[in-house]
């Protein structure tokens, strides 16, 4: 599988250059509009959009037809774009880390927990916007798939936003502290990753290119 | 010396909404060419797909080197070398980084041979796969296809949209892969004049059916044509006479030679002409 993802490396080296730009820039933004939380979430869907994009490129070259004829399994090809999105994924954690610790030394106030929940809900939301989407592009091909997971996202976030308006100030007192819901958000969105490279894997061994 | 067969298909079937690959069979030795023709649509890749396991067959068997290829399809690749008619290679990427990504990708792969290749080929190394002609970005799929010890290769339509230096340039390419016994390639096409040059075996197919697997020098031997009138066409046995083309001048017909009486003039037939009437009167 290191061929599969060296090239997809070497694809990401050539197309996703703006999205490094664009993670450095919401970083440092997020850091001066602190209430501002869209700049600190805004790179987890850059991330999250990158294994997306790298399918998109493989069906545009005939990639995706080539590397059948190559001593790959189906399901080598799916993890390798799942373990790229993993890769993006870490970097924007870890530049987030660097980042806003450094800020918060300079400001003098470092607060560990504000940090790891940040990452925690960073971990999550870079990981569930991909883990949506993938599936339903291994099924469907990426014109279709992303039409259809944007569908999803929009339904899970209305979903979301009606259920919050509904249980408005009536949701039941449960003092968990934040980082640790956090962490348990993060812990689900992985089993949701994980979930996700099974279904791909399901659905892209039964798609007939 | 025992001959092992490269490819074995047998009672191959395949169902789309429209079209029916049906019941192929078919033998690829080592050692030969085979060429798969047939018109836009009538099959080829979809069988070429079928071979490689990319796509689910409907029905019947598919054996490489003598195993079925559901078995492990993932170490027969290791064996094929594969050259596609849009080739799949990433528009960004340059020779030296097809080659990097394959040297993980093949267990024998010979960067030697892949740097050899590009040098024979005069490839350039550092630029990017768009930036190739198409006879360039052919001849690069060739070089992959052959830098990993492959015995067979499969080729899908390789010569389409290639001017005829390299189109010769292909054909000089499969012309040195087969010199070795054990190696094979079967080659589907539509530009028939270029399996003529190469082929050991010919195989037409025709709207998914299998209308004839032959050596190429028995077909060439076997069948012949005659220009006449419709008139003298009706002094022959109706088995002599295969297929028939009329028009304004006459009547072509495909006859087999064996079968004409003795003082008729019958001239050689190619392959695309065998082709043609074969593919117009098969319904």
């Amino acid at each position: 599988m290191k061929g599969l993802l060296l090239k997809d490396w070497y694809l990401m080296k050539k197309y996703c250059r703006m999205y490094l730009f664009l993670t450095v820039v919401f970083l440092v933004l997020s850091c001066i509009k602190r209430d501002n939380l869209f700049f600190s979430f805004y790179p987890c869907l850059l991330c999250g959009m990158i294994p997306i994009n790298l399918l998109s490129f493989d069906e545009r070259s005939g990639w995706q037809h080539y590397s059948g004829t190559l001593p790959y399994t189906k399901a080598q090809i799916v993890s390798a774009k799942y373990l790229m999105g993993v890769f993006a994924m870490s970097a924007v954690l870890v530049m987030t880390g660097v980042v806003q610790t450094v800020w918060m030394c300079l400001e003098g106030a470092f607060q560990p927990e504000q940090l790891a929940a940040v990452l925690f809900a960073i971990f999550f939301l870079s990981l569930f916007f991909s883990a949506v989407c993938l599936p339903l592009i291994f099924r469907f091909g990426t014109e279709k798939g992303r039409v259809v997971s944007l569908v999803m996202v929009c339904l899970f976030f209305g979903g979301l936003s009606f259920v919050t308006t509904l249980f408005a100030g009536n949701f039941p007192d449960v003092s968990i502290p934040l980082e640790l819901l956090l962490a348990g958000l993060a812990l689900f969105g992985a089993g949701v990753y994980a979930l996700s490279w099974r279904l791909s894997v399901a659905f892209y061994q039964k798609r007939e290119l | 010396m025992n001959t092992r067969n490269a490819i074995e298909i047998k009672g191959l079937t395949k169902a789309y909404a429209g079209f029916t690959l049906d019941h192929l069979d078919l033998v690829l030795p080592e050692g030969c060419i085979m060429g798969l023709v047939g018109e836009n649509g009538a099959g080829k890749s979809t069988t070429i797909k079928l071979i490689l396991d990319i796509i689910h067959k409907d029905g019947g068997s598919i054996k490489l080197f003598g195993k079925d290829n559901g078995e492990n399809i993932r170490l027969a690749k290791e064996e094929i070398g594969v050259v596609l008619d849009d080739i799949g290679i990433p528009e960004c990427l340059t020779a030296v980084q097809v080659g990097n990504v394959m040297k993980h990708t093949f267990k024998n792969w010979s960067q030697d041979t892949y740097r050899d290749l590009l040098q024979k080929l005069s490839l350039p190394q550092g630029k990017p796969f768009q930036d190739f002609s198409r006879g360039m970005k052919m001849k690069l799929g060739f070089a992959v296809a052959l830098s990993h010890r492959a015995k067979l290769l499969i080729l899908d339509e390789p010569t389409s949209g290639l001017d005829p230096v390299a189109r010769d340039e292909v054909v000089e390419i499969l012309m040195e892969f087969t010199r070795q016994e054990e190696h094979a390639v079967l080659i589907s096409s539509h530009i028939v004049s270029d399996l003529e040059k190469l082929c050991d075996y010919i195989a037409f197919l025709h709207r998914g059916r299998l209308i004839l697997c032959e050596e190429k020098d028995r077909l060439l031997a076997e069948y012949g044509l005659i220009s006449c009138t419709e008139e003298e066409l009706h002094d022959f046995a109706p088995d002599v006479v295969r297929y028939k083309k009329v028009n304004p001048y006459g009547v072509q017909a495909l006859v087999a030679r064996d079968d004409v009486p003795e003082g008729i003039r019958v001239s050689p037939v190619s392959i695309e002409e065998l082709f043609v009437f074969m593919a117009k009167e098969a319904v």
